[in-house]
């Protein structure tokens, strides 16, 4: 399990140096001066131009300016954006409004999208089990988007159980964003859940566990659904990386300064230092999500073994 | 949507001011008293209280490189300039200035307070304006204002490297600014007044990154903690600014926000108190959202379709004059904007008291006489239509577009949408091929700002090339005129010319729409769309 872990890491540093010289060669490609576009339909002069593209080394070819980049980078310094702002300083001012936002977001899908699954497979057909069927289908059917502006105007303005706009209340202003961010991902759990617990209740070695005598309780919770849970946990994994992209949309439509609308600023001012900063923390948040979801599945079922 | 209002930012960046002109030339002897300082607050304004408005991220918070909106209209409460202007008559008046002369536009001496302070308790000197505009003038230090000062003598040797500081800027002694300039430039008092102008203390220099995260200024309202990004910026009424209206809530809250959508609601519910500048998209509702509590402005925010004058097919002045009497612009205010415009008719803007409503002769719809000029002139039936794109010009340029083919007989239309960067990129290499949209809006108000920078020859803003000797030098002697009577006539003729040859078609100009919560009152936007938010008076 150790070497395996060791391997799986070392693949890091190949994924990384890779993401960040694809996005960097993507940036270095869109046409047009940024240092141009930062000041808007009154141009500055040529002399603020000249020092701004050499400060930011817009005048070297991309392999030097991504040397120039990556020798900073191993030096601890992530450069800064356009606007002379440190981008560690965004990072750490902004990732924790993100990291908040999944979580919330991954906490109500796993115990909301579980608890119904459950619920409907253990009692199929039953009303509990309708209800689950229509309400996933209009989850999914809806796109996050609309949901979450609908979600906005309804519980925040009309109702105002929640605040519509910053994270000035703490984890309760997350919980709005977070419910809409995680609602299309909660209704495929549902419904992951139900199909795959329906299928191991049918199971041989749940009718043997039943005829040993266990209790129902036991049967549900030790057996069937501990092994309905491998395609769960699958998808939870390949989920959270998802939702970073989903936060873009649900940042901006409640106003949380977080990772994803600063990306989306980035992108659109092309400061090729922020975009890389940022994504490259998305792609190793990923790789490392999908290790653990690997090292999960060691644990779900005892037949997965790495060596 | 929320990507749409981001594009709209950043392809609106500018400062801006609008109003009337030069406070002074030279008329008597030379000493020149400007006019009092404005009795803004109306009498029965208490003081006190505290309040929340709607910001954008600003760029940046140091006076020198501030050139949009967000940045501006916080820094214009944080620092007070050697001028202001009175909103209500126009004119600039001494704010740490007390008076000012000169005998030629070309060499003005400023005489100054002795009492304005900065937040840290160092006084505000003549030196502290040589100092900043010197710092702000030195290419190495990238302030995206520097261009400003071209006309103080000496400018071009420190952007050449050849000097440290501007010959032309001088403190005689502590309360004496002289400031020599390259041409004869009536409007300097109330350029003076722009954000770009503002002093900084000594211990900015040492570090600006860290200075602009809680500027140090001169104005009504200091810094209360840092500058939060993103999130928001809080300033306190400054207990020693010395001058006559001091601000009436003791506490603002700028809050910042990625969507102006989101602000809109944020209103709706009371959490935010004001909003300047709502979504297009909610025009058509705000009267029942907000009923009384909403407030239209006119402002200096003017949008324009260019001709590439480097083209041949756009030579001909019929051409261009067919093209603008060929659009209707009320109907497409009215579908797109929901009458949130005010067609041109000039290029001096409406709020500004050198406009003149009947100044265009081409402004006009009249689709008989602009199909008939276009077939005699020759105009093109193919035509390329520039604009940036995610900034809403999607649909008003289809709009006019549509109304070329209807009305002149133009066959095919193509749109060129590009990003901002790209889009200035090809401007700078001529490759422009039909016409396109671009905005100004005055950074301060003066019929000069309005015309130099974007249609004299060889000016960095003159995207269509247009050069017109009659033209430029009309502008050069307005700049010189003895009193201002003299300049705005002057200002006027080259307006006309401007209008007889129609380098753009003047489209419209912008109104803002605030909106309010039942907290606040005197809410006041002036025609550079800036909330005078030192009015604001909050109801408790």
């Amino acid at each position: 399990m150790k070497g395996y872990v060791l391997r799986r890491l070392l693949q890091f540093i190949p994924v990384v140096i890779g993401a960040t010289f694809i996005i960097f060669a993507l940036v270095f490609a869109i046409p047009g001066d940024p240092i141009r576009a930062l000041a808007g339909d009154r141009p500055m002069s040529d002399a603020v131009r000249e020092t701004l593209r050499n400060q930011y080394n817009l005048d070297d070819p991309l392999l030097i300016q991504y040397g120039k980049y990556m020798l900073a980078l191993v030096q601890g310094d992530f450069g800064t954006t356009f606007t002379g702002r440190p981008v560690s300083d965004i990072i750490a001012q902004r990732a924790p409004v993100s990291v908040r936002l999944v979580l919330t977001a991954f906490v109500i899908q796993a115990v909301i999208g579980g608890i119904a699954g459950i619920l409907s497979a253990l009692r199929r057909q039953g009303f509990v089990d309708s209800l689950v069927q229509v309400s996933t289908t209009v989850l999914v059917a809806i796109p996050t988007l609309v949901l979450a502006m609908i979600g906005q105007v309804v519980f925040g303005l009309h109702l105002g159980w929640f605040p519509i706009a910053g994270a000035g209340e703490g984890w309760y202003s997350y919980i709005l964003p977070g419910a809409m961010l995680a609602s299309t991902s909660m209704a495929l759990i549902a419904r992951l859940l139900r199909t795959s617990l329906l299928e191991n209740l049918r199971a041989d070695y749940v009718r043997t566990a039943t005829a040993k005598g266990l209790s129902r309780r036991r049967v549900v919770v030790r057996h069937a659904l501990r092994n309905s849970l491998i395609p769960v946990v699958t998808f939870l994994g390949a989920d959270l990386g998802s939702m970073l992209g989903g936060t873009v949309i649900i940042e901006g439509i409640f106003n949380l300064p977080g990772l994803g609308g600063e990306v989306f600023r980035a992108i659109g001012a092309q400061e090729g230092t922020v975009i890389v900063g940022i994504v490259t923390l998305f792609v190793l948040v990923f790789v490392s999500l999908s290790l653990i979801v690997d090292i999960l599945y060691a644990y779900l079922d005892p037949r997965i073994r790495y060596d | 949507m929320t990507f749409k209002k981001r594009g709209a930012r950043a392809g609106a960046l500018v400062a801006a001011v609008a109003l009337l002109a030069a406070a002074c030339g030279s008329d008597d002897d030379g000493d020149d008293t400007p006019a009092d300082a404005p009795d803004d607050a109306p009498a029965e304004v208490e003081a006190g209280g505290e309040f929340s408005i709607y910001l954008c991220e600003p760029q940046f918070l140091v006076p020198g490189n501030s050139t949009e909106v967000c940045g501006s209209a916080v820094l214009e409460q944080l620092f007070s300039g050697l001028t202001a202007v009175d909103y209500d008559t126009g004119e600039a008046y001494g704010l740490i200035a007390t008076d000012w002369e000169t005998d030629d536009n070309i060499t003005w001496t400023f005489n100054l307070r002795d009492d304005f302070t900065f937040h840290n308790g160092d006084p505000v000197t003549a030196q502290s304006f040589v100092d900043t505009w010197n710092w702000a003038a030195d290419p190495d230090n990238a302030q995206q204002n520097a261009s400003f000062y071209d006309k103080f003598v000496g400018y071009e040797d420190v952007i050449n490297g050849d000097a440290d500081t501007m010959e032309g800027v001088r403190a005689i002694d502590d309360t004496t600014l002289e400031i020599e300039m390259t041409v004869p430039f009536s409007p300097l008092p109330v350029m003076l007044s722009y954000t770009g102008f503002y002093p900084i203390p000594d211990e900015a220099f040492d570090d600006i990154q860290a200075f602009q995260e809680a500027p140090i200024g001169n104005g009504r309202y200091e810094m209360d903690g840092v500058w939060e990004h993103d999130v928001e910026i809080a300033m306190t009424r400054y207990e020693d600014w010395p001058a006559d209206n001091p601000g009436v809530a003791d506490r603002i809250v700028w809050r910042i926000y990625d969507d102006i959508n989101t602000a809109y609601l944020d209103v709706q519910a009371g959490n935010l108190d004001i909003l300047t500048g709502i979504p297009p998209e909610r025009e058509a509702t705000v009267e029942t959202d907000f009923g009384d509590n909403l407030l239209r402005a006119e402002s200096s925010s003017f949008t324009y379709m260019g001709f590439p004058l480097y083209q041949e097919e756009f030579q001909d002045p019929d051409i261009r004059h067919a093209m603008s009497m060929a659009i209707d612009r009320q109907p497409i205010i009215d579908a797109i904007f929901s009458g949130a415009r005010v067609p041109a008719t000039a290029v001096i803007p409406p709020v500004l008291p050198q406009h003149r409503a009947d100044a265009c002769n081409y402004c006009e719809f009249d689709p008989e006489t602009a199909a008939d000029m276009y077939e005699a002139a020759g105009g093109p039936t193919e035509l390329t239509i520039y604009f940036n794109s995610g900034a809403g010009h999607e649909d008003w340029t289809e709009a006019v577009a549509n109304q070329w083919q209807q009305n002149l007989g133009v066959t095919d239309v193509t749109f060129e949408s590009l990003e901002f960067a790209q889009y200035l990129d090809l401007h700078d290499d001529n490759e422009i091929s039909g016409p396109f949209r671009l905005g100004w809006v005055l950074s301060y108000p003066s019929p000069q700002y309005s015309m130099e920078p974007i249609y004299t020859t060889g000016q960095s803003s003159n995207y269509t090339g247009y050069s017109n000797e009659e033209f430029d030098s009309l502008i050069a002697e307005g700049n010189g005129a003895e009193t201002p009577e003299e300049a705005d006539a002057l200002y006027q003729q080259a307006e006309d010319i401007l209008l007889e040859d129609l380098p753009v078609i003047p489209m419209w100009y912008e109104t803002r729409t605030s909106v309010f919560t039942d907290r606040v009152s005197n809410v006041d936007v002036d025609p550079r769309t800036f909330t005078r938010v030192e009015q604001v008076q909050v109801n408790e």
